[in-house]
């Protein structure tokens, strides 16, 4: 049997460990605990939000499907005027004080650090393997680190991002959806080998 | 054996067995089903769709129309396999089709006798009358006798991927003209996906003897193959069909696993590419033309092409004696290069009077008969043993054993017309060829009619350079490749015009010339109505064989051109493709992601059955040892609730953050209700409209502070309504400053109700003071903390009816505030409930839910008229005015109860007056929601009726006949519980 979910029900979360293919494996997959928060600008208040978020992290908000990194945290675009912060080592709490100082009438915050579940995703058959599940191209001459996108993958919500050239992706997948995520990442991956951390 | 003893792509050193129709066979690796039968001598494979006729193989590729083979056994028995397609492995197993008890007898074939009866439009003539004989009897008999091959039963148990590739240049086809055409753009640096449906890249360079830049065209395949495979941006896939074009998608099938008798570990059998490419080159190469004769479907007569492919790719022969029948000196090559390898041919028959001197010579040299201006007028034997061949010296009989036959070359031009494109008639190249693809796609080679090898390459190289320069790259210019190939001239012949015995077609679908004549005499003019009115073209060939003579013989009988008769559309799949492969992974309960709730996990381990409420799964009850069914279990969660506490997961809400300073104005416009005059700390229950005036959705919106609101929505609008909020904000009042989030995901939310919810919340609550009646009075909101700090959002709200809270912590904690209120509610018997109980008590209070919120009520329908503002407008107040909406006669809001109590009432049982019959007229109304109430001891139901609550205190017909049930019910308030509300305030 290929099917390395024959056996599982939809309910029933893949435990951590090695699937599919033995041997190195072509997927890794791990998930990172960090902070979340969505920002959102008031009506005309991209620009001087942008501006604010500038003077106190010190890049401005990327305009687009693009992320930027400064001062610990990563500001992703998702839509026009919306942005998911994601603090590397802020708390929930801090990251949410933090960004609504930052925005003061500009824009506003709302926790999200339970909303979603951070994937990390590496391994030399990633792309291989995301190519079954996404819509978008994420070939080095389209998507490469910098780049984000919010989207769908094998029917799930989800944004996500590259954050280096090995490639290592990072995907915010809605908590309800993180135990079918995997799961189509696991039948996707399989035949590269997958790892489960 | 019919395997020649030199050449060929095979590998001999490799020899494999396998079986058809149960007798074994060896073959060797490279061979394909078809290939290896052909070297085994078998020359019946199957039986024809209408007349079980026996069939042979009549091609060497996808085109295939006759040699249909059923492949495996089991699970994985899988019908109508073209044998020309299946590449050999071993142990493979193969089966005939349509034939019983065998192949070399076929008892259905009586309905060869029985022709002249069953010609085109026999069923639509016969099976008339009398009309109540058809569902009983014909159409029994019809289907059981349509059709061919059996599908599996067993569900499949191979996995199938879907993948979505993006490139500069997609190439189709990995011939002479797509390998050139790949590597020039390739080269240039483009992105390049090429495909080929054979496993083996080079189409007719593998089969054909031709020179491409001093290469033998087999040589010069494999070397271009290897330089595409080694560059990092470009993409071989081989076993891969291109088989249809989406907008700007194109769709393909590789066959990862079909050519192994179970796939790989971890491999799918096969995947479905979606391809997204910037132009496109379709070198799809041509196929050679059928002939129509009598007797042209005989086992033994093939098209040339495929002869020269058996002959020279797989070293096979279909006959020791074979004739050629043809009208193009490509086949007069394959006659000689048959001679070269020792077949008998027999004579070269070609209905053209005059023939290039060159080639007259070479027949000469080589001893070969030559018939010109001359056709093949009938074909003998069950399988071929002779011809008759009608010359300008007349008719004389030729014995053979197998018959080559090629009308002219028909270019692959499929998918360049599934744009809705129509080909025109090129009289020259005698081909239908396509001058206006669709956008970004270029044709190339054959397929656009350079049938020469010299024209394929240059092509290649053309469509190659332009493609890449679209794509922004640079070409080099590189040196002309010089050429050698066959002739490539001829003209197109169709139909050889006899009377004598059956002249195919359509060998697929069994379509002869004579049905084509009767369609004609019965007044059919137009393509389609012929294709539809003799089924021609319509098998899993897709007509790919039949179609072209088809319309030229209509074409004749009607007096007009090819190009005026026209074609049929062009439509996707070029050829078959499984379910598996279109469905990839989502199938059974993967069908769509599942979403779980915050507590799923906890639930589970109390045993909880679940229910699918859309995507979600939710606890529908919990069951106990000792309970017998649903009702009982759930009889006794909602009196553990009325009586004391219970406790629901209701995180499945949809759940808006708004903030901003217009938040108030926003919901004033989107609610049929006024929220800007809300308190800070208070909830509001409230009504969306859609702009046709009919309800949209429901819910509590509540101000935890002076610019920030939370809103819930119900499940299954969790998304509408957010889409919905998001259109007015950027459509309709991009002035409004409200930035709107959802936090569906971030809270877990438990309702905790019963007369006992308080003292089990001050438990677990930080400063149970905050619970207070006083301090949180029905609909009531605050932001506290519970669990020794967690932070927490407590709502005073209640669906049950019951004294309850709506408890919302972050979702992580959701398992654990769930644990936490078990614990603390111990003393109280706290009873988890699930959706089952949610609906029995909000039936039991009169609450609308999803079956009320239909789509088909307005405000006033479901009994909340007076909640709608007449003071401001709303989205949807204009067009819930219209005199429809507001009738009095409109079906209003009730509740119903039977009359007799043993009486179960159900949603979907219809209102009658009482004595009145079961007519359309008389309906009066219908239930929507019904449950087997647990506090009133009987069945209760809510629904609509016409007058609504006027009707209160009637008796009426309730009446179900789809499930049985005419009974006598009383309409009545639909508040049955606590009307007044009272046990929500203590």
């Amino acid at each position: 049997m290929s099917d390395i979910l024959a056996n599982l029900q939809p309910d029933e979360p893949l435990e951590p460990g090695c699937y599919g293919r033995e041997g190195v494996p072509g997927v890794t997959v791990k998930t990172v605990d960090l902070a979340l928060a969505s920002l959102i600008a008031g009506r005309n208040a991209v620009a001087p939000l942008s501006d604010a978020i500038k003077a106190g992290l010190g890049v401005p908000l990327p305009q687009g499907p693009q992320f930027a990194v400064a001062g610990g945290v990563a500001l992703i675009g998702t839509g026009p005027g919306r942005w998911i912060v994601v603090a590397e080592e802020q708390s929930a709490k801090a990251l949410l004080e933090h960004l609504e100082t930052l925005a003061g009438s500009f824009g506003s915050a709302t926790d999200q650090s339970d909303a979603s579940i951070l994937f990390e995703i590496a391994g030399p058959s990633v792309r291989d393997t995301l190519m079954k599940m996404l819509l978008i191209d994420i070939d080095p001459a389209s998507f490469k680190p910098g780049s984000a996108a919010t989207t769908q993958a094998a029917l799930i919500g989800t944004t996500f991002w590259q954050i280096d050239d090995k490639p290592t992706y990072r995907f915010l997948v809605a908590r309800s959806y993180a135990v079918a995520f995997v799961r189509a990442l696991a039948v996707s991956a399989a035949e590269f080998g997958f790892e489960l951390a | 054996m019919s395997r020649l003893a030199h050449g060929g792509l095979i590998d001999r050193s490799r020899p494999l067995a396998f079986k058809f129709a149960g007798k074994s066979y060896a073959g060797y690796a490279g061979d394909t089903l078809a290939s290896a039968l052909i070297a085994n001598d078998v020359k019946i494979v199957g039986r024809s769709f209408k007349y079980h006729r026996p069939r042979g193989i009549m091609t060497a590729g996808s085109e295939e129309p006759n040699a249909l083979v059923a492949l495996r056994s089991g699970a994985r028995h899988e019908p109508n396999t073209r044998a020309t397609m299946v590449e050999l492995f071993d142990g493979l197993e193969a089966f005939g089709q349509n034939a019983f008890p065998s192949l070399g007898f076929d008892a259905m074939a009586v309905n060869q006798l029985l022709s002249r009866f069953i010609g085109a439009g026999f069923y639509y003539k016969t099976f008339m009358w009398p009309k109540a004989f058809w569902e009983l009897l014909y159409e029994p008999v019809v289907r059981n006798s349509a059709g061919i091959g059996i599908a599996g039963a067993e569900p499949d148990p191979d996995h199938y991927e879907k993948v979505t590739a993006y490139c500069d240049v997609l190439v189709i086809g990995a011939g002479a003209a797509g390998l050139t055409a790949a590597l020039t753009a390739a080269r240039a640096g483009a992105r390049v996906i090429i495909a080929d449906e054979d496993h083996l890249p080079g189409g007719r360079l593998n089969s054909e003897n031709v020179v491409i830049g001093g290469h033998d065209g087999a040589q010069y395949a494999k070397a271009a193959i290897a330089e595409l495979s080694s560059l990092p941006k470009v993409r071989v896939l081989t076993r891969t069909t291109v088989f249809g074009i989406y907008d700007d998608t194109y769709a393909a099938v590789e066959r990862v696993g079909d050519h192994l008798a179970v796939p790989e570990a971890f491999k799918p059998r096969q995947k479905l590419w979606r391809i997204i490419p910037k132009r496109t080159i379709l070198a799809a190469g041509a196929i050679s033309q059928p002939i129509v004769f009598p007797g042209n479907d005989r086992p033994g007569v093939m098209l040339a092409q495929g002869l020269q492919t058996y002959i020279n790719r797989y070293a096979v022969t279909p006959g020791q004696h074979v004739a050629f029948f043809a009208s193009n000196d490509a086949a007069w090559t394959v006659a000689f290069e048959a001679a070269k390898a020792g077949i008998d041919v027999a004579a070269i028959i070609d209905p053209r009077p005059e023939i290039r001197a060159d080639l007259a010579a070479e027949a000469k040299v080589r001893g070969l008969r030559t018939l010109l201006g001359a056709v093949v007028e009938q074909a003998h034997g069950s399988t071929l043993k002779a011809i008759s061949v009608r010359g300008s010296q007349g008719t004389e009989r030729i014995a053979v054993d197998a018959l080559a036959v090629s009308g002219g070359h028909s270019p692959n031009i499929q998918l360049a017309c599934h744009h809705r494109g129509r080909p025109d008639w090129n009289e020259v190249k005698g081909a239908l060829l396509v001058s206006e693809p669709p956008p970004g796609m270029a044709i190339a080679g054959a397929a656009a009619g350079h049938f020469a090898i010299s024209a394929c390459v240059a092509s290649g190289v053309e469509t190659g350079t332009k493609a890449a320069v679209d794509c922004g790259y640079s070409v080099a210019k590189a040196p002309v490749l010089a050429c050698s190939g066959h002739s490539a001239d001829g003209s197109a012949f169709f139909h050889v015009k006899t009377q004598k015995g059956f002249a195919f077609v359509d060998l697929q679908t069994d379509v002869t010339v004579k049905d084509i004549n009767i369609a004609v005499r019965e007044g059919f003019r137009s393509v389609e109505h012929l294709k539809r009115y003799t089924a021609l073209g319509m098998g899993a060939d897709q007509g790919k064989l039949s179609n072209l003579n088809g319309l030229a013989i209509l074409a004749e009988k009607t007096g007009r051109t090819i190009q005026d008769t026209g074609t049929t559309i062009y439509r996707p799949p070029y050829t078959s493709v499984s379910f598996g492969a279109l469905v990839g992974h989502h199938r059974g309960k993967d069908f769509r992601p599942t979403r779980l709730t915050p507590t799923h996990f906890w639930a589970k381990k109390l045993g909880a059955k679940f229910t699918e409420t859309g995507a979600w799964l939710r606890a529908q009850y919990f069951p106990k040892p000792g309970e017998i069914d649903w009702l009982q279990t759930v009889q006794r969660e909602v009196k553990a609730v009325r009586s004391s506490a219970g406790m629901i997961d209701v995180s499945t809400f949809g759940k808006i953050d708004l903030q901003g300073p217009d938040v108030g104005q926003f919901l004033d416009r989107v609610y049929v209700n006024t929220f800007s005059t809300l308190p800070v700390g208070k909830a509001r229950y409230g009504v969306m409209l859609r702009e046709d005036g009919m309800v949209m959705d429901d819910g509590t919106t509540a101000r935890l502070s002076d610019a920030q609101w939370v809103m819930t929505t119900t499940t299954v609008n969790a998304v509408k309504v957010f889409s919905h909020l998001e259109y007015c904000l950027q459509v309709l009042w991009p002035d409004l400053d409200v930035r709107m989030a959802s936090i569906s995901e971030q809270w877990a939310q438990i309702a905790l109700a019963g007369p006992n919810a308080r003292k089990i919340l001050q438990k677990i609550a930080d400063e149970p003071g905050r619970v207070e009646n006083a301090a949180l009075p029905v609909m009531g909101a605050t932001q506290t903390s519970v669990m020794g700090g967690i932070k927490a959002r407590i709502f005073r709200l209640s669906f049950s009816g019951e004294l309850g809270y709506e408890v919302a912590v972050p979702a992580r904690y959701g398992e654990k505030l769930a644990e936490a209120l078990v614990a603390a509610g111990e003393q109280f018997g706290i009873t988890p409930y699930g959706t089952e109980a949610l609906a029995m008590m909000r039936i039991e209070k009169g609450h609308v839910s999803g079956p009320e919120l239909n789509g088909q009520t307005t405000v006033t329908d479901i009994g909340l008229g007076k909640m709608a503002s007449k003071k401001k407008d709303y989205i949807g107040r204009t067009l819930a005015e219209r005199p429809g909406l507001v009738d009095e006669n409109r079906l209003g809001f009730v509740g119903i109860m039977p009359v007799n109590k043993k009486n179960v009432v159900r949603a979907g049982i219809h209102l009658l007056p009482l004595g009145a019959p079961a007519t359309v007229e008389n309906d009066l109304g219908y239930i929507s929601s019904a449950t087997q109430s647990a506090t009133l001891g009987h069945a209760v139901g809510v629904g609509f009726l016409k007058g609504g609550p006027k009707r209160i205190g009637e008796r009426l017909r309730a009446f179900d006949p789809l499930r049985g049930g005419d009974f006598e019910v009383e309409i009545c308030s639909p508040h049955f519980y606590d009307p007044q509300g009272d046990r929500v305030r203590v």
